[in-house]
This record gives C-alpha cells, structure tokens and sequence, in this order.
C-alpha cells in the first residue's frame, strides 16, 4: 500500500473522479431530488412550477393510510422474513443434499450443480413469464390438481388472495435460491475433516456431528448470506411488478412497488419521494450492517 | 558505479516512527549488509533507498546527488525482492529485459544484454520458461539476473536468500560474494542473518528499533561492539553477559572477579561480555569462576558447554574436541581479562581507553557508593 | 458374538440403503424442480401454443420465432447487445481504476468512498426512476442509448469495483514495487504488469455485469417506450397482450433472452460462486 503523498494526488484523482462523477450524478443527485421532494406537494401537474413546501406532511400522511401498513407488512413480513428463511432453510438443505454421500455415488452430484445454474442464469422476467404460466388457468398446476381431484375447477393462483404469496415466493425462490444454495456447497467444501475424525474419536454420532461441526461452520455463511437476500428482496422490484402488477388490487403491494406506482404511474411524486426516503433510511441501516460485519472484514488490507 | 550517502533520514508512518535520524556514506563497489531483528527498520530503509518509501525527515544524496522527490523509477538502482517478484506472466528472457524494454532499448542490445547476464548466472537453458516452472533457487538467479541486465549504480537485495533452504543458502551466498567481486558494483542487502551478515559484508550496518546502532567492518563488529546490542547480535554462540559492579578498576560479581581494567570508574551496574570461544575450562581450582554444568552439546570440532555460574548467570563456553561432561557436573573456567569488554548501565561500551569520559554521566551518588563498597 | 450382534449390521444395512433411496430420490425431486422449468421455456418455445401441456401441441415449429422475429425482436436484440456491451466497457474500464487505487494507494476520504461503493451495491434503484426521468427528460435522454448506458454503468459500476479490488488483493504488491524498480512509470505498471495479471478477474466482472444488464428489466421500463428502442427483457413484455397471451412468442422470447445468459454463466459459476459471500455478487 502506498502511502499518501501530495505527488500522488494528481494519480489518485485521476482514477477516482471519472467513475465518482457518474455515480454521484446517478445516485446522489436523484437521491437529494427525492428527499426535497418529499417535502413538497410536487404532482405531475404542477412539475412546470414545482410543488410547494408542505413539510412533513407527506410523511404523516404515510403514517395514518392503512394501505401503506400492508405495504410494510407485506415487505417486511413477506419479502424480507418469510422468503428468506425459506431460501436459507431450502439451500441449506439442497447443499447438504448435493454434499451427502448417496448422492455422490448414484453420480448425481454434476448433474445437480449443473441443474443448478439453470434458474440462476434466467433473468427474472423470463423466470416469472414460466412461472406464470404454470400458475395460469390451463398451466401446470391446474393440469395436475385437476387430475389428482385436489381441486375442482382451475384456480388463478396468482389472481387468488389466499394462493397469491405463496406463488410470488416461489418464483423469487426458484430464481434466487442457487445463489444460496452455492454457497452453502461452497462453505461446506471447506469443512475441515479432521474435525470431523476428532468428533468420531469423541463418539459423536451423525447428528451430533452436524449440530456440533457442521453448522457452526455455516453460521458465518447463512448470517452473510440472510442479510443480503434480506437486501436484495427488500429493494427488489421486478418479481411482484411482473408477476402480480402489485395485485389483486394492491394486495401484493410492497414498498418498491408502491414507489414506483406513486412516482411513475399516478405521479404523486411528493408522497412517492416519501415512500423513497422510507427505503432509504432503511437501506442505510442495513447497509452500515453490511459494511461493518462484511466488507470491511473482507478488505481489511485496503482500509 | 556510485556513491549513497543517507543525511539524518526519518521515516514515521502516520504516528509510528520507525527509522530514526539515520546518516550513513557508502562508498563506490562496497558491499553493505544493513542487519538487525525482525521489525528493526532495515527493510523500511532500503525501500526508502529505493524510492519506493518516501521519506519524511533528512535527506538522500545519490553521487551527491538529493533524490528525496526522485520517484523508484527513475534512480536507477535495481532491486532483488523477498518473494523474487518475478512477472508470472513473462518468460525469464522477458523478465531479464523488462526494464530494458521500458527504457526503449534497442532489441538486439536487450538480447545482448540478458544473454550476458544469463551466461553468469547460468540461466541460459531456462530463458524461455515461466517462473511457474522453476525451482525456488533458480527464480532466485532470475530475480539477481534482472538485477543485472539493468547495469544498475546500486543492487539492492532484500532478504534475498531467506526463502532458500539452508544448503542452498550458504552456496548462493558464496555466489553472491564472487558475482560482487566480479562485477565490482555497490550492494546494499538486508537481513535478518547475522551469519549472512558476517560473510557477506565489507560493511555492516546494525538496526534496533530504527536506531543506528554499529556501522563497520565485520571484524570490528565482532571484536569491538559499541554497545550490548551489537555484542549479542553478531557472533554465533552468542556472547556472554555477567552482570556485576566496577570497584577501582576491578569487575565484581558473585561469581567472577577479574581485572583490573584501565577504566577510572566506580559503577554499581555494570556488565561484562566475554565471548564463548574465549573461555576456556581449565584444572579444577584454577579458575576465575565456576560452572555448574546444564548440558555440553557435542558438535564435532567443538564441544558447547551450557551451565551456570553461582549466581545462575546462563554461560556458554566452547572447548576443543569432544567433552563428556555429566549434568549438574562442576567445573572451572578462565575468563580473561583482556578479553572482557564492559558495557555501563545504558548497555553503552565502556572501552579501557575513554572510560574516564563515562566518569561523569555514572558519578555515582552517595548511597551508589555505599552498594558499590559492599557489592 | 450372539447371533443377534452378527444380525443386526443387517438389519442397519436395509435401513442405510431405504435412507440412501430417500435421499436421492429427494435429489432427482429438487433437480426437475430446478430445471423443469427452464426445459419447459426451450420446449414450448418450439410448439404453436407455447404450453407443452395443452391439447393437441405437440408439433414441433418455428412460427413463434418467425412471429417473434416479425414484430421486431431482431432489433430489441440489437439494441441489447449494443447497450450492454458499450456499457460493459465503459463500465469495466472505470472500475479498474477505481479498483486499483483502491487496492494500492492511501488516501484522505478512502474509507468513506469505499463505503459508498458497498451502499451504491445495496441501494434500491426504484427511488431513482422517477428523478432520473425528469433529468432525462431536460436532458433529452429518454429513448436514447446513451441515457441506458450511462444507467447501466451505473449500476454495475459498485459491484465491478468491489470484486475488481478483490481480484486485485491476489496480484502481489511486489510486482507493482519491481515493475516501479525497472523503470515503469505508474501508468505503465498497470498496463504492462496488473491488467495482464489481473485479465482473469477482468473477464469474470466484465461477464456479470453482462449480466445484470442483460437482465435489466426496471431502467429499461421506465425510460424506453420508444419500440425500436426497447431491449430483450422490455420487448419480451410485449407479447403479453391485454386480454390473451401469446405463450408460443412468450417462450421463444424468453428463450432467446436467456440463452446467451445461460452460455454466459457456465464458464462464469465456479467464481461467481466466490464473489457472492463476499458480497460481491448479486443473486
């Protein structure tokens, strides 16, 4: 590392300020547009003179409309638990099923890695164009409830309150769930075997062994790995955009949906900037998390 | 061919000083060893010789020359690193002629030039192979070769050998001391080897926590330290210390008495250093201190002899041949006089001959005087 | 020994085995779920209705990329590529620098631009569309390749850097020092030493932030409503009618899409696989 000196400057600029100038025009400048905004009445209509300082009016407003405590509950509860938990428990117990022994020796091992990369390199609108259509009225579903006599007449899931978030959540975890999933395989390659052979000298049977070894050597993982599928779910748009178009109604609505309908669609871009910064500040939090606990440990050298 | 002169160079990162006030001169096709304990600066000196560490206080003169704000690139030194450093993705002919291709040579001049340097190292059947295909020994010759194609006004090595095993060491060192000779050329190598130091060097240069402790020829280093520092680094066994006190010339302790020592100074804490191979273990009664025998390691030529005197001060002492010795066995040995250097409280060399300038800072005080007279 | 203790082993034996069938047939389960699907995209896309389970389908045919390619996807092709790979270049190229004085220089503020980088990793870009379309909109921006590359850079412009500067931790320092010894000024160093050395990382950063412009739906939405202007994710979209779908240019849409996505990733998984607990890769 070399140490900062006045003859460096010119060098160091150089190379910062092209990428720093893009990113501020990208990031900070729309991000303080908000915020002023969120003070403001602004509407499409009055874009041409601006929209008037209302103070935290439209931060109150958010507080007493019932419908924006659905949309919190639906991203927190939803999007950022529940589909995490799923994914952590569903890739912990893919990658310990890609690991064991049995399926190792009927050869499957390759097979599963590869069928792995598969919903990992759909993008996600093609990932919830199929899923829609296995969720349609003549889809894959309907097809095999109907035979089977589970239902009577074909269902659209993803037109039905009661069948709609468990739909979404499969396709954010078909799509999603090999990111957890490899990396789970990725830490458990790296479990150290003389551990192992230290437990069995010890007398510890399978379970103990994987309650005493083996997920103490994942709990770095799954913390990492929890935090950001709680980040990248949380500020994801395009799975409930696409899927449910934020419905029925607003029943799937969420907080990344619900700014861009605001903003972009009905143009209240005061009460839209509001719902922004409410993202924002959350973002901030879990963001100093992320820094502190993972990248700053990662590139402890160049701090 | 150059001359090096340092001028009470400091070098601090942020609030850590590690190099303090150092002025050295090295003159023209010497061979310099800058050694002392890991941490010790010396790595951060030669990089500040290099360029490649700015330096926060004092000055650098290259023939004369201040190159304090003269970048790494453009001092002209060539430089062997620690880990060799080699380009992985260069072939050994290409590593050699790197520089020179960046200096805009002429192709037939860097051929030219590498196949000399090639030929001296006898590296010629490897100049088309990756570093990833060579031995530990052999990138060592590739990375002393860039050295050389360079022509370089001063080679720099850092650690040079420290990643060779022992056998292969001590044959490279050889070489490296013939390459000096032939090529006449000033080089300045760091280590941490005392050993590497002493075979290596016309000069050496001693660091301690970035202070200049020693500079000068190896012998003197060995015969005439300036301090307890110096003593105890250089030499294999290390030196003997005996702590005690100074009385009229005479060094007092519970278990040895020697002198006297042209020294005019009473002092309560004083050391002697006698080295190992200047004892000798002689007829029972016929000693000037007595050893209480740990364990005598047989070494062929030489036997050491590990123990303790009566006041549990660690000896080693080097006999002739082979010794059988039991353990906790007694016996006596001279420490003479003539070889005992003393050092004061500081660790500061007391020499016979200025003794009477330490007089003044040891003044001791009436109560010293007092422990003095019953010590 | 009783016979009993000699029996038993057996007896385990049929367990071990009933566990291991369980096991892979668990297996075989969870591998038709992952890839069900994406078959089902390739086959459908080569049947009429698009469904490989509706009545009647199972004729194989081109006609839905003939529909496809009719209703202009050879230019939503076009303008994917040519948006991605510009962006791509400008983007990779910025992130090098910005990698490399980060991995080797010292610097007032460093810290703090490093976190930024890591929050500009997290931030949600939703709150963005609607100011960046009145810029746009000032700008002229809107319908324009320059507006989506200049996103595109963006976006993918934290992630390149961060797992540039890990990629750059691997290329000892040593060699930047020895190229610096035998002459090479510090631009020099990086062209002639750290970019070749580091050209393995280069390629896997350029190929996923590929990637995830490839896959880019949200940017695309909000600022291309001109049709000839409109990339793969976005024209794809556009076979879904008001009232009925036309599942067969659906699939052959889609499969297109992920086609080079999926040719892409192959090569790519064993490092992305790397980057991502370190946080350098987005799921």
């Amino acid at each position: 590392m070399i140490s900062f000196e006045r003859q460096h400057l010119g060098f160091i600029l150089a190379m910062l300020v092209p990428a720093f100038l893009l990113l501020a025009l990208f990031y900070i400048w729309p991000a303080t547009f908000n915020l002023w905004n969120s003070f403001t009445d602004l509407t499409l209509l009055s874009m041409r003179q601006g929209g008037n300082f209302v103070g935290i009016q439209n931060y109150v407003d958010l507080i007493r409309d019932s419908g924006f405590k659905t949309v919190i509950w639906n991203t927190a509860f939803w999007l950022a638990f529940v589909s995490t938990l799923i994914r952590l428990l569903l890739g912990l117990g893919l990658a310990l099923l890609i690991h064991s022994e049995p399926v190792r020796r009927a050869g499957l091992r390759t097979i599963a890695r590869m069928a792995i990369l598969l919903p990992w390199a759909t993008p996600p609108i093609v990932a919830v164009v199929v899923w829609r259509q296995f969720f349609d009225g003549q889809g894959l579903f309907n097809q095999i409830f109907l035979d089977l006599g589970i239902i009577s007449e074909p269902v659209a899931f993803l037109g039905n309150q009661a069948t709609v978030w468990p739909a979404l959540l499969m396709i954010i975890t078909w799509n999603t769930l090999p990111v957890v999933t490899l990396t789970f395989l990725a830490a458990l390659q790296t479990l150290p075997k003389d551990l192992f052979e230290a437990a069995e000298m010890d007398g510890a049977g399978t379970w103990r062994k994987f309650v005493d070894v083996t997920l103490p050597h994942l709990a770095p993982t799954m913390v990492v790995m929890g935090l950001l599928l709680v980040i990248w779910t949380f500020n994801n748009f395009v799975y409930v955009w696409l899927a449910t178009g934020a419905g029925p109604g607003t029943f799937t609505n969420v907080l990344a949906t619900e700014v861009f309908m605001k903003g972009f669609i009905s143009f209240e871009l005061g009460y839209s900037s509001a719902v922004g910064m409410i993202m924002v500040a959350i973002m901030l939090v879990f963001g100093a998390f992320y820094f502190h606990f993972v990248a700053s440990r990662n590139f402890k050298e160049i701090m | 061919m150059s001359t090096l002169t340092l001028d009470r160079l400091s070098k601090s990162f942020g609030a850590v000083d590690v190099l303090h006030n150092i002025s050295l001169d090295i003159t023209d096709g010497e061979f310099v060893v800058i050694v002392g304990p890991s941490g010790c600066g010396k790595s951060t000196l030669l990089r500040t010789i290099a360029g490649l560490e700015p330096i926060t206080g004092g000055e650098l003169y290259l023939d004369g020359r201040p190159v304090r704000n003269v970048p790494a690139a453009k001092r002209g030194l060539a430089m062997v690193f620690q880990s060799y450093a080699l380009y992985p993705h260069k072939t050994v002919e290409k590593n050699m002629g790197f520089a020179l291709k960046i200096a805009g040579e002429p192709k037939a001049e860097i051929d030219r030039r590498v196949l000399k340097a090639a030929r001296i190292l006898k590296l010629e059947p490897l100049l088309s192979r990756f570093p990833r295909e060579l031995s530990g020994g052999q990138r060592q010759r590739v990375a002393i070769g860039r050295a050389i194609v360079r022509d370089p006004s001063i080679f720099l090595f850092d650690e040079p050998l420290s990643n060779l095993d022992a056998a292969l060491r001590a044959e490279v060192r050889v070489e490296l001391r013939q390459l000096h000779k032939n090529l006449g050329a000033t080089m300045i190598y760091v280590t941490h080897d005392q050993v590497e130091a002493m075979t290596l060097a016309d000069k050496i240069i001693v660091l301690k926590d970035g202070y200049l402790q020693q500079v000068g020829a190896p012998s003197t280093l060995y015969n005439d330290p300036d301090n307890l520092f110096v003593a105890g680094f250089v030499g294999s066994p290390k030196m003997n210390f005996i702590p005690g006190c100074l009385r009229q010339g005479t060094f007092l302790s519970k278990a040895l008495q020697t002198g006297p020592f042209n020294v005019d100074m009473d002092c309560i804490d004083m050391t002697v250093g006698i080295r190992p191979e200047d004892i000798s273990i002689v007829e029972f009664g016929k000693g000037n201190a007595r050893l209480k025998v740990d364990v005598a390691e047989y070494l062929g030529s030489q036997t050491l002899v590990h123990g303790r005197l009566s006041d549990k001060t660690q000896i080693i002492a080097v006999a002739p041949g082979e010794l059988k010795l039991e353990a906790d066995a007694e016996i006596d040995l001279d420490i003479p006089t003539d070889k005992c250097l003393l050092f004061n409280y500081e660790g500061q060399r007391v020499r016979p001959d200025n003794g009477s300038g330490k007089v003044e800072r040891d003044a001791p005080s009436g109560e010293k005087l007092q422990q003095v007279a019953s010590c | 020994m009783t016979v009993a203790a000699v029996d038993q082993p057996r007896e385990r034996d049929y367990a071990s085995i009933i566990g291991n069938v369980f096991v892979v047939a668990l297996a075989v389960l969870a591998i038709l779920f992952l890839a069900l699907p994406v078959v089902w995209i390739f086959v459908g896309s080569f049947l009429q209705t698009g469904n490989p389970i509706s009545a009647g389908s199972m004729k194989w045919t081109f006609a839905n990329y003939r529909t496809i390619i009719e209703n202009d996807f050879l230019i939503f092709i076009f303008n994917s590529v040519f948006i991605c790979i510009v962006a791509v270049i400008i983007c990779t190229a910025l992130a090098v620098m910005v990698a490399y004085a980060f991995s080797r220089y010292r610097f007032p503020l460093k810290r703090m631009a490093f976190a930024s980088i890591v929050l500009g990793q997290l931030f949600p870009w939703v709150i963005l569309v609607t100011p960046l379309f009145v810029m746009f909109a000032k700008a002229g921006l809107l319908n324009s390749y320059v507006g989506m590359i200049f996103c595109y850079v963006c976006v993918s412009l934290p992630f390149s850097v961060y797992m540039l500067v890990g990629y750059l931790e691997a290329v000892p320092r040593d060699l930047d020092e020895a190229a610096a010894m035998d002459g090479c000024s510090r631009v020099q160093i990086v062209l002639q030493v750290v970019l070749p050395l580091m050209l393995p990382g280069i390629v896997a950063t350029a190929t996923y932030s590929f990637l995830l412009m490839w896959t880019e739906y949200l940017f695309a939405l909000a600022f291309l409503t001109e049709t000839t202007m409109k990339t793969m994710p976005l024209g794809l979209a556009l076979f879904f009618g008001q009232d009925t779908v036309d599942w067969g240019a659906v699939m052959a849409a889609s499969a297109a899409t992920t086609l080079p996505a999926l040719l892409l990733f192959l090569p790519l998984q064993s490092k992305l696989v790397s980057g991502v607990t370190s946080g350098s890769v987005k799921g």
